[in-house]
């Protein structure tokens, strides 16, 4: 008895100190997935991609440029939303500053879910020639992505007019490790546009052309990186190639522009088969417009500028789609009804439209105007929208309007 | 120890071989209450001869003729030694132990330690001071009772457990919770709520380096050892105790408004804003019925005399919603105890009952605690057993601790008294499902609630065994070798069910609410220890005493999670998941499920040493060698040490006759640890690691969730310690003093890097946090004689938290603060209120420079206005004992705390609070005109910001317990002996609060006060019979 309890102790002791327990404290989690398996087949790529895609954050750019313009003033429930980027007063801690200084983050968190896709294609192999087109289309697509984000990234935070001896934005086209704490320099303007361009047209080349059957607007594809690069081309002044990429997307004909109860409706998701080039899926758990403007419980955040209302000219009735009297007891209580209402996806979500064909109409007038020096070279383009749009507002008024609401 | 001792004795007595007559000697052993005591054992000088006082106190030992003393030592009494003399008859009182007294041991979890030879702080709470606290978790009754230890409460909810640091916070992203340690096993934190109290016999709180180096890795936030009770006496005894009483609402401070103020202050409110006419808004019905209002003026008398008795139905409902949610609990509590023990063997065995109900409705605990201890010990072998099972279940509500209308504690604040719960031809029918006055807007918020509480239910079952053995053989005089196995298991199920037909639910627009549901989790916690060690113990020459041990362990912990909630409730058979609808598309009513799990190991290495010289100087030193699974592998392995001394001066010759200083100890230690187990990176979160979501489609979305950090390592806490144990006055006056410079290096902190990462920061070991504080404990003994004995007794401690270095990192933000060096942790950053400009009413603020500015902007904040965590904290009281009465009552207090009022700023707030039809307190004093200068609220145009108006003094000074009881004499108890003791009492819990906050309790465990569940009042009365 004794002798054996001792023994014990000793074995006891002996295994516990032994440098074989190291053993023991290399624990491994089974919760979450370790860089070595993330990324195995082509599906998880495609998961990876979603990512990129989810995380373009093209409201941003839409509601920074709101309100950095003249275009909104603060609304009667404002407490501080947007307060600051409202008056162009930009913090330098990101406490102060958050709305103008977001993008920054946002922008590059998009593209490093593409680097993160595009370092791991190499790794992966594939065994079929439909999971080779596949990977070679992720492959694409995540291109194309970057490309998009380094661009909004450009036109946010680099000097404009362009110019490509200014300073850019850093380039990054791999992932990095934020560990390494790296410290990228800015690329000039001229650098970044290049690499844009050089990404939209590898992106294009690896993709099949656009039918109207194969076309979705919830992917990249030749026909929107298209109209990527008509938008980079006026960006960079490159009037004729704005104009041709413009046209070529207008006349596939694969989104026409539509009349006004139709296009009223792709702000509700009502309708998703018109004018959206490029569309982003939002559901509540995304990031939305939603709440930028006008919350779900009715706070006004913000307001369409008086400015902007007094420019609609009498008799404009475009005004009521787009601005809508509130709660009339109260002063000045005006909201962007564009993003005011209710829809399917709940609250106030709706789908990003990234790009659309109206768009195109523009920046081909605008490239005209520039390219010809001739004030009036662009007016067919923008009768064409105003055609399509004004008249059928009437109708649209007609048939939906019919509360009081509307005069 | 005393077995050693007594083996050494023994031997000598061999040795000596002594042959005089023997003789014997009877004598009854009492308290300083003239209490008998049981259980004392009795033991001649030779060593040959021992024996124990029986029931009674009685003794009789028959002794060798030439033994010269007799000693009397019990676990709880200071132990005397008395000269034979000739007498047969020796009697006499022993006292109590006091905590700096010579027999004190501290248990450090790795052994006892002779309070003479320990060189570390430590500070012992007993069983007298936490018995009978009506709390259900331990940590609770703690407050005020240790220097330098602070026990906050952020929950009153039953069973909740409190925020408990030791000597300020140590972590920024990190904890600072203190590591549990139950008869030897380190224990999960935090859950004590199946654990009874009353089974507790003490607790070491181990302040300094010489215990958190001892748990090398772990022990850097301080060690809490809690030794539970053990059989006493030579025979089996049975013990009943029986406590009983109330739980009672405290004070909540803001006397919010009655029907008539409400509507008065809604007319001064449209009278501000320039309201004209009337509306139909139901949040302005103090203004149309209002004489001021133009529509009332230019009415017809006929109107008028409507609109005045609608305004005299609406003042005469008047409903008082503390009424309606608060009440007053039951408590209740039993404890059974059989122990006792013959020869080698004793045993402590207790069944516990615990039941307390909430200050509010749905809320209370009930608890079976079920403890046994077992010993066996002979010459060479000694094994304790120590087990226990706790059930316990909880009922909550849906919220008590978050700013939300279903919180009681701010709906019975925010809800107007001008509606009715229920309606008309309801009252009080006890029908929640169709008698309440239900419905949407801010004005239901109470009744909608009240069916939420009656109909919905939200609890939680929790299984803990605890069980630990440990086991030492001394396999020669000198050697002992020792085995610890011990395990913490836990389980808590969660239930939260939510009835289709609540309002709540029938006026969601989502179809899975609408429905009804019900929420299933399982918690899991486990965790088992393995230790063995052997330990070398000799003196030389009398003078020259070594200890030396080394040990080797090995720890895992697992904690698995689970929760589903189903959709689709039965209305015949609620509350069980049984009772759900499977989901599918065409319902829409898909489950949602999700967990969690993980695991983390530690295995160490620890050496011991300590060496005493003369019983006058001791030295001791530990080194331990850490492994862990929670840092990558260049950081896995760590070592960590400690060195200290103590000096008995009191020992030496030029005290020893001294009649003023009969104790006098000064000790220093200083050594390294570190955090583990509030480790701010958990247990994987050093790897890199992707995770999984969806899109906006539905689609799997895959990213990178963690970019870890390869080179993460522990935050390690350097500490010294400075003290002084003192007993002057005929141990009149006894208590220590401590000073401590305590340094946590590479404490994480938020590193921002480029966020062309796609990253905007990570948590990497940079900065540098100081805690240097002094404590002071202090006993008085005003009078000492056989009939009275009155102690005043306190400590008070000051703790100077800074952040002393950033590692080159930039200020981060933290929560609603700014991380900045030179500042404590828990600063507020906010922008300075400068009152309301009386000509205007509009709110002043104070810019980033000092300047008085009507632009509100969080670029203006600053850290002027003080920190939650209180620099100064302690508590004081008196206890007596006069004949049979004894009497208790104890404060606990804390300075220099400032908390954000979040209450204040929904009970002022004319311009979205009262705007929006709720409650205000009748403290709300907002701008009315031009010239206004007593406003303290900026005119209800102006919208109320986050402002330092807010942040308010939270110190305060509790009657934190307060205590009275009788103890019948033994002469009373009659011969009969079936009862050998009996003990009324009558006890009250927090039962007033100075301070200067307002709201319901200063207490919380965070910056802002959340209308969290407040500490409840309790009143018990209890009864403590042993047969």
């Amino acid at each position: 008895m004794k002798k054996s309890i001792i023994y014990s102790f000793i074995c006891c002791i002996g295994i516990l100190s032994l440098a074989g327990c190291k053993k023991q404290v290399d624990l491994l989690p089974t919760d979450v997935i370790l860089p070595a398996f993330a990324f195995t087949n082509v599906n998880d790529l495609q998961s990876g991609l979603n990512t990129a895609y989810a995380r373009y954050d093209g409201e941003l750019t839409s509601y920074l440029n709101t309100i950095l313009s003249d275009e909104a003033r603060l609304g009667r429930n404002n407490g501080g939303q947007g307060q600051f980027a409202n008056r162009w007063q930009y913090g330098q801690d990101a406490t102060t500053g958050g709305d103008v200084t977001a993008g920054w983050l946002s922008f590059y968190r998009m593209i490093q879910a593409c680097n993160i896709v595009l370092d791991n294609i190499p790794r992966v192999a594939v065994t079929t020639s439909a999971d080779s087109t596949k990977k070679s289309q992720i492959r694409a697509q995540a291109i194309a992505l970057r490309a998009l984000g380094l661009f909004e990234l450009q036109q946010l935070y680099a000097k404009g007019p362009y110019n490509p001896a200014n300073l850019g934005v850093p380039i990054v086209t791999t992932y990095v490790d934020p560990n390494t704490l790296p410290k990228p320099p800015r690329n000039t303007s001229g650098e970044v546009m290049n690499q844009i361009q050089t990404d939209l047209t590898l992106a294009s080349s690896l993709l099949p052309a656009v039918t109207a059957v194969n076309f979705t607007d919830l992917t990249i594809n030749r026909l929107n990186i298209t109209g990527l690069q008509a938008r980079v081309a006026l960006y960079k002044g490159e009037w004729q190639k704005a104009i041709d990429s413009a046209t070529f997307v207008i006349n596939s004909n694969i989104r026409p522009l539509v009349g006004l109860p139709a296009f009223a409706d792709i702000w509700t998701d009502v309708n998703i088969t018109s004018e959206v080039l490029f569309r982003i899926k939002r559901n509540s758990s995304g990031s939305s417009v939603d709440t930028y403007y006008t919350t779900t419980t009715n706070a006004v955040y913000f307001s369409p500028s008086v400015k902007l209302r007094n420019s609609y000219s009498p008799g404009d009735n475009r005004i009521n789609a787009y601005i809508a009297t509130f709660n009339a007891a109260l002063p000045n209580n005006y909201v962007v009804f564009k993003y005011f209402q209710s829809t399917a996806l709940g609250g106030r979500i709706n789908d990003l439209k990234a790009m659309r064909i109206s768009e195109m109409y523009l920046i081909r007038a605008e490239a005209l105007v520039e390219s010809t020096g001739l004030a009036t070279a662009g007016t067919a383009d923008l009768t064409t929208l105003r055609t399509a749009r004004m008249q059928a507002l009437l109708r649209f008024c007609y048939h939906r309007c019919g509360d009081s609401f509307y005069i | 120890m005393r077995k050693i001792i007594l083996t050494i004795m023994v031997a000598f007595a061999f040795v000596l071989n002594a042959s005089a007559q023997d003789r014997t000697i009877t004598g009854r052993i009492t308290d300083d209450k003239g209490m008998p005591v049981q259980g004392v054992s009795v033991v001649s000088s030779d060593g040959r001869n021992g024996t124990q006082t029986d029931k009674d106190g009685n003794y009789r030992i028959t002794v060798a003729g030439n033994a010269k003393t007799l000693t009397f030592s019990s676990v709880n009494f200071v132990t005397r030694k008395e000269n034979i003399r000739g007498n047969a008859n020796i009697s006499l009182v022993i006292n109590p132990k006091t905590d700096v007294l010579e027999d004190i041991v501290v248990s450090t979890g790795y052994g006892r330690v002779k309070k003479a030879d320990y060189t570390g702080a430590a500070d012992r709470v007993t069983r007298a001071t936490i018995k009978n606290t009506p709390v259900a978790s331990l940590d609770q009754s703690l407050q005020g009772r240790v220097p330098g230890l602070t026990v906050l409460s952020g929950s009153g909810q039953p069973g909740s457990s409190a925020a408990v640091t030791l000597r300020g916070l140590t972590s920024i992203t990190g904890g600072s919770t203190p590591l549990y340690v139950i008869d030897g096993i380190p224990v999960e934190a935090r859950v004590f709520q199946s654990l009874n109290s009353n089974d507790i016999e003490s607790l070491d709180v181990l302040k300094d380096a010489a215990a958190s180096a001892l748990y090398g890795s772990r022990g850097g936030a301080g060690v809490i050892v809690v030794t539970t009770r053990r059989g006493t006496g030579d025979k089996l005894k049975l013990s009943l105790s029986t406590q009983t009483g109330i739980t009672m609402p405290p004070n909540s401070r803001y006397r919010m408004m009655n029907a008539a103020e409400l509507l008065k202050a809604r007319e001064d409110y449209a009278l501000a804003v320039g309201l004209q006419g009337s509306s139909g808004n139901y949040l302005l019905f103090g203004w149309n019925t209002s004489p001021k209002n133009p529509t009332y003026i230019n009415s017809t008398p006929a109107q008028q005399a409507a609109l005045n008795k609608v305004r005299d139905s609406v003042l005469s409902i008047n409903t008082n919603w503390d009424d309606v949610f608060f009440r007053k609990g039951a408590f209740f509590r039993q404890d059974l105890v059989l122990s006792g023990g013959t020869g080698k063997t004793k045993l402590y065995s207790n069944f516990g009952y615990y039941k307390e109900q909430g200050i509010t409705d749905r809320t209370d605990l009930k608890r079976f605690t079920w403890r046994n201890n077992a010993d066996y010990s002979d010459r060479k072998l000694t094994i304790q057993f120590n087990s226990t099972v706790g059930y316990t279940k909880r009922n909550f509500q849906e919220t008590t601790v978050t700013n939300n209308l279903r919180n009681p504690f701010l709906a019975s604040r925010l809800t107007p008294p001008t509606v009715r719960l229920w309606k008309a031809g309801f009252e009080n029918s006890g029908d929640y499902l169709n008698g309440l006055a239900v419905g949407t807007g801010n004005e239901f918020a109470g009744a909608n609630l009240v069916q939420n509480n009656n109909i919905n239910k939200n609890y939680n079952d929790q299984v803990k065994v605890l069980a630990s053995s440990t086991v030492n053989y001394k396999i020669t005089d000198d050697i002992t070798a020792n085995a610890l196995v011990g395990m913490d298991y836990r389980e808590t199920q969660g239930t939260f069910f939510s009835d289709p037909t609540t309002f709540y639910n029938t006026s969601s627009a989502d179809i899975r609410t609408k429905s009804g549901s019900i929420n299933e989790n399982l918690d899991r916690y486990g965790q088992y220890q393995i230790r063995g060690g052997l330990t070398y113990n000799k003196n030389f020459k009398g003078k020259h005493n070594v200890e030396v041990s080394g040990f080797g362990e090995l720890l895992h912990a697992y904690t698995k999670f689970f929760t589903v909630t189903a959709f689709g409730v039965d209305a015949r058979r609620p509350n069980t998941i049984a009772g759900t609808l499977q989901g599918s598309v065409q319902n829409q009513l898909v489950a949602n499920s999700g967990g969690s799990r993980s695991q983390r190991a530690i295995v160490s290495q620890v050496a011991l040493g300590k060496y005493t010289y003369n019983e006058k100087y001791t030295f001791s030193g530990s080194y331990r060698h850490d492994g862990s699974s929670q840092l990558p592998n260049e950081n896995k392995f760590k070592n960590f040490y400690s060195v200290g001394a103590i000096w008995d001066a009191g020992r030496e010759n030029f005290f020893r006759n001294s009649t003023f200083v009969n104790l006098l100890r000064v000790r220093g230690s200083y050594g390294t640890s570190a955090n583990a187990d509030n480790f701010p990176l958990g247990d994987f979160n050093y790897l890199q690691s992707y995770s999984l979501g969806t899109d906006g489609s539905g689609n799997l979305t895959e990213f990178l969730a963690n970019v870890g950090n390869p080179a993460a390592n522990w935050e390690y806490t350097k500490q010294l310690n400075i003290g002084t144990d003192f007993s002057i006055w005929k141990e009149r006056m006894y208590g220590s003093v401590d000073l401590y410079n305590k340094e946590t290096n590479s404490a994480y902190a938020t590193q921002l890097v480029s966020q062309t990462t796609g990253v905007t920061g990570r948590q990497t070991n940079a900065a540098t946090i100081s805690n240097k504080g002094i404590e002071l404990r202090l006993n008085y003994d005003f009078v000492r004689n056989r009939n009275l004995r009155l102690t005043a007794y306190g400590n008070a401690s000051y703790n100077k938290n800074r952040v002393t270095d950033l590692g080159g990192l930039v200020d981060f933000p933290l929560g609603t603060g700014l991380i900045t060096k030179d500042k404590p942790l828990g600063t507020h950053y906010e922008v300075g209120w400068a009152g309301v400009e009386p000509a205007s009413g509009r709110p002043l603020y104070y810019d980033k420079n000092g300047n008085i500015t009507n632009f509100y902007s969080a670029a203006n904040r600053t850290q002027n206005w003080g920190t939650y965590f209180a620099p100064y904290q302690g508590g004081f009281g008196t206890k007596g004992v006069f004949k049979g009465f004894d009497f208790d009552a104890f404060f606990s207090f804390q300075s220099g705390s400032k908390r954000t009022n979040n209450l204040e700023f929904f009970v002022e707030n004319p311009a979205s609070f009262l705007a929006s039809g709720l409650n205000q307190s009748s403290t709300m004093n907002f701008w009315k005109g031009p010239g206004d200068n007593s406003a303290t609220t900026q005119s209800p145009i102006y919208a109320v910001n986050f402002s330092s108006k807010y942040i308010q003094d939270a110190s305060f000074i509790k009657l934190k317990t307060v205590s009275m009881g009788y103890t019948i004499p033994a002469e009373s108890l009659g011969k009969s002996k079936v009862v050998s003791s009996l003990r009324f009492y009558i006890a009250a819990q927090n039962v007033y609060a100075w301070t200067k906050w307002k709201g319901y309790d200063p207490e919380d465990d965070n910056n802002i006060s959340l209308s969290e569940f407040p500490n409840p009042r309790t009143f018990t009365a209890g009864l403590d019979i042993s047969f």
